[in-house]
């Protein structure tokens, strides 16, 4: 079997910080952005009142992505035009950063496009000036991706579309960075079912298009992971499409701490000075052991789960367990 | 279950040989014809921009060094316009698109679409192979069968292909 | 709505006749904003809102900029720019862009006509800033231009000005006859200017995605027109310009399904009863919309200056 198995229980704050992604039993592809900054409140604590996350998995997280990029550097891309796009990224983003976690990070301007980047959880700082890469140890977009646990893509908006011409995408889910660079906006969601038909995507096309600087918004996405498992591109297939099969082989109890509900919390924004939208992606991932501790948690999730159509659950890749995780949520129902 | 293949990025004239008109709107134009089949494309397009000039190439290679030098002495309002088998257009527009041509500067025609390029998203090869949408074909590189799924890369100029057997468990190893 | 920004006056230049320009700093002293280059502010006045394009700085800006034509015969917005002070208040919607520069290009060829100028000058700036490519032809009635010195100081050669149509016309069609693929075209004046530039450029081939035009289109989200809202009980609320229904509703204590606030997402649709809604929203089709019997609350208006509404 290729998926670990947890040894440590769950962190605390993983389980208070959980973005549960179902509003409803019933869950179907809508345009679900919302403006971002605002903290929902669930079960187990809220997550959502920053733009970027960093919680106890922050080290571990971003060691992964660096092992991920030193294996596979199609991992992370951007297409020449895009530069300026990465400078406003990086700055947009040490701003959040510092927003969230103002204990311990800082940036602070100097004057003349001179700046000091401080991250103390990671012992840095860094002095840089503005559109001078040779200020930094690597290109403005990869050194970002050192800081925060998200992924990130950066989408040009042109000729009438938006196209994602830079990017770095470690912990993709199903599907794969280096190929989709280049592609517009419904060329990149050409593999989703139902999304051009119900017209959700096209709608959120034009909602992006017209955003603007200093909006935020926000959407959740979700899927079922197996093993606590961050890098699900298409690329790895080979290394993580074998534990489908082998999850409906285990043990209940195995089934519960393997089987993970990921949830995307996704935030949207316009760059100030390239005019580039940056989309960002934060996973977190739960295993059912947990999630069924949190009652309006686990009944919700087995209704989505029993309820989920079958075009869906197969794009999802979760078809063949489904009727399993299932009957291992409803078995777990107070009596 | 894949979506309708015109909601997909795959281009419709990736699916069957397709031929459009002329773009009259442009003021210059080059052709790149790959192939005999391509001959009569040719002969229509010129037939129709006349009398505006109109460059015609035959590439012997990708077309590429050929696209370049047309490019670099071009003044907007040129149109590229490119006809041939699937795998021979595709790769010629990749290098278009990167060259910074927009959609609306580029025509293309398929005179076949029988033979596809299909990039191994585990192994990074290209594979050329008359597999259809939805089938398989062995990635020359890695030995993996990969299942040609309905994504194109416009700026690869490929098919994407990914295992179609993973999801098979032995029991522990 | 979108946040409002209170400014203050803080300079009047009136140098070049019937044109006025406004330096506005925010009423709190604070950094305002940044902005992409290209962008508008809308600014609120007794009238319906007018959009002007920002001149300055985008990058943590500590004024904002705009130059107004007077037309006298206009709609009440210029003429209450000319009216203003130094130290009146104005109260300003965050900029919106919608006429960017274009990051492939690799060289920018700016065309204003009379006051059009002021978007194109913030795309100079920029362009000197980052180093592109960059070419301006500026037409412009004797006597009355605007921003020429800032023009020349940034461009130097760069930029060209004219003041008889002829020349104008002339230079235009050679500009755009001779230039490199990756060459975008951008483009603010009166309609009738930008619709001259475009037809010249279309006759040369260029293509609609290297052409760029700014509109001053304010688009879905205007403040709109005051209206009622009739409850199904029976009471009247009052839905003030730059109100929405929806905090309309929310501000009544009603619990309206809502997520976006900006007509994509489908969760904040009403019935409406009576009455023709003024659609605004992404997300109601086409035919949904023609049959006006519900609306996207979020975003949309009525038409009249009433709706009665299934609430
Ligand atoms: C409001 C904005 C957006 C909406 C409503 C939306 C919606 C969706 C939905 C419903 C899916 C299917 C997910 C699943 O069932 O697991 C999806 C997949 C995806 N989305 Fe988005 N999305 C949005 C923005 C973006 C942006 C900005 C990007 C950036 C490039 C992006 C990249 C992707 C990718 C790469 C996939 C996977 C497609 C594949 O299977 O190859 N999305 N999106
Ligand atoms: S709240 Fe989303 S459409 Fe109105
Ligand atoms: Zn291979």
């Amino acid at each position: 079997m290729t998926a670990h198995l947890p040894t440590t229980e769950t962190a605390r704050d993983l389980i208070e910080g959980f973005a549960f992604p179902f509003p409803t039993d019933q869950y179907r592809y809508s345009t679900n952005v919302e403006p971002a900054r605002t903290p929902v409140v669930t079960p187990t604590g809220q997550w959502g009142d920053a733009v970027v996350d960093v919680d106890s998995e922050y080290r571990h997280e971003l060691a992964e992505r660096e092992r991920i990029l030193a294996a596979d550097p199609s991992r992370y891309a951007v297409l020449d035009h895009m530069r300026p796009a990465c400078w406003d990224t990086m700055i947009t983003l040490m701003r959040e950063l510092a927003l969230a976690r103002p204990d311990t990070m800082s940036l602070e301007a100097l004057g003349g496009g001179a700046f000091v980047w401080t991250n103390r959880l990671l012992d840095v700082e860094q002095r840089f000036t503005l559109a001078d890469e040779s200020t930094l140890p690597m290109e403005p977009l990869r050194y970002i991706a050192t800081q925060v646990q998200e992924d990130l893509v950066l989408l040009d908006q042109r000729d009438d579309d938006l196209w994602g011409d830079a990017g770095v995408v470690t912990f993709a889910a199903d599907w794969s960075f280096g190929f989709d660079v280049g592609m517009n906006f419904l060329e990149i969601h050409g593999p989703v079912p139902r999304l051009r038909q119900t017209g959700v995507i096209t709608r959120a096309r034009e909602f992006i298009m017209r955003l603007q600087p200093g909006q935020v918004y926000r959407r959740t996405n979700w899927t079922l992971t197996i093993g606590r498992r961050l890098d699900v591109s298409t690329e790895l297939y080979p290394e993580w499409g074998p534990d489908r099969p082998m999850i409906q082989t285990v043990d209940d109890e195995t089934f519960g701490r393997l089987v993970h509900l990921r949830t995307e919390v996704q935030h949207l924004l316009r760059l100030p000075e390239s005019g580039g939208v940056l989309f960002l992606s934060r996973t977190y991932l739960l295993p059912f052991a947990d999630l069924a501790t949190v009652e309006p948690w686990r009944a919700r999730t087995a209704a989505v789960l029993a309820d989920l159509p079958e075009d869906m659950a197969d794009y999802k890749g979760v078809i063949s367990y489904r009727d399993r995780a299932v009957a291992w949520l409803e078995a777990r129902a107070p009596s | 279950m894949s979506p309708p293949i015109e909601l997909t990025s795959v281009p419709s004239w990736a699916v069957a040989p397709s031929v459009p008109p002329a773009d009259l709107t442009g003021t210059t134009f080059s052709v790149f014809a790959f192939g005999d089949a391509a001959e009569q494309v040719v002969d229509a397009w010129v037939g129709a921009l006349a009398p505006s000039p109109v460059a015609v190439h035959h590439p012997s290679g990708t077309g590429a060094a050929d696209l370049d030098a047309d490019l670099a002495t071009a003044r907007v309002g040129w149109r590229a316009m490119l006809v041939g088998p699937l795998v021979e257009v595709l790769t010629l527009r990749a290098h278009a698109l990167a060259k910074g041509l927009a959609d609306d500067e580029i025509v293309v025609a398929t005179t076949s679409t029988s033979l596809r390029p299909v990039r191994c998203v585990h192994c990074a090869a290209d594979t050329v192979t008359t597999a259809g949408i939805g089938e398989t074909t062995t990635c020359v590189c890695c030995g993996l069968e990969l299942l040609v799924y309905h994504h194109v890369s416009r700026l690869q100029g490929v098919f994407l292909g990914f295992q179609v057997d993973a999801e098979r468990w032995e029991g522990p190893t | 709505m979108s946040d409002r920004i209170r400014l203050v006056v803080t300079a009047i230049d009136d140098d070049v006749p019937g044109i006025r320009t406004l330096t506005l700093a925010a009423a709190d002293g604070r950094v305002l904003p940044d902005f992409t280059p290209g962008s508008h502010v809308v600014l609120e006045c007794d009238g319906p809102a007018n959009a002007y394009s920002l001149t300055g700085d985008g990058t943590m800006p500590t004024t904002y900029s705009v130059s107004v034509l007077e037309v006298p015969a206009g709609a009440g917005g210029s003429r209450w720019v000319h009216g203003l002070a130094v130290g009146d208040p104005v109260i300003a919607l965050p900029p919106r862009s919608m006429f960017a520069p274009i990051l492939q290009g690799s060289r920018h060829v700016l065309v204003a006509g009379g006051i059009g100028i002021t978007p194109i000058l913030s795309h100079l700036r920029s362009a000197v800033r980052w180093g592109r490519e960059v070419e301006l032809l500026y037409a412009y009635r004797d006597g009355r231009g605007a921003h020429l010195d800032e023009v020349k100081e940034l461009a130097g050669d760069r930029a060209r000005f004219f003041t008889d149509r002829t020349s104008f016309a002339e230079s235009l069609a050679a500009t755009l006859a001779d230039q490199p693929i990756g060459a975008h075209l951008y483009t603010c004046g009166p309609a009738g200017f930008m619709d001259a530039v475009v037809e010249t450029a279309t006759a040369l081939g260029w293509p609609p995605s290297r052409i760029h035009l700014e509109h001053f289109g304010v688009e879905a989200l205007d403040p709109g027109e005051p209206f009622q809202a009739v409850l199904a009980d029976g009471r009247v609320l009052d839905v003030p310009s730059g109100v929405s229904l929806l905090e309309a509703l929310e501000g009544a204590g009603l619990d309206v399904p809502q997520l976006c606030r900006q007509g994509v997402c489908g969760e904040c649709r009403v019935t409406v009863r009576s009455g023709v809604p003024l659609h605004r929203d992404l997300f109601l089709s086409a035919e949904a919309k023609a049959a006006n019997d519900s609306l996207m609350c979020c975003v949309s208006r009525a038409e009249g200056d009433r709706l009665e509404i299934d609430l």
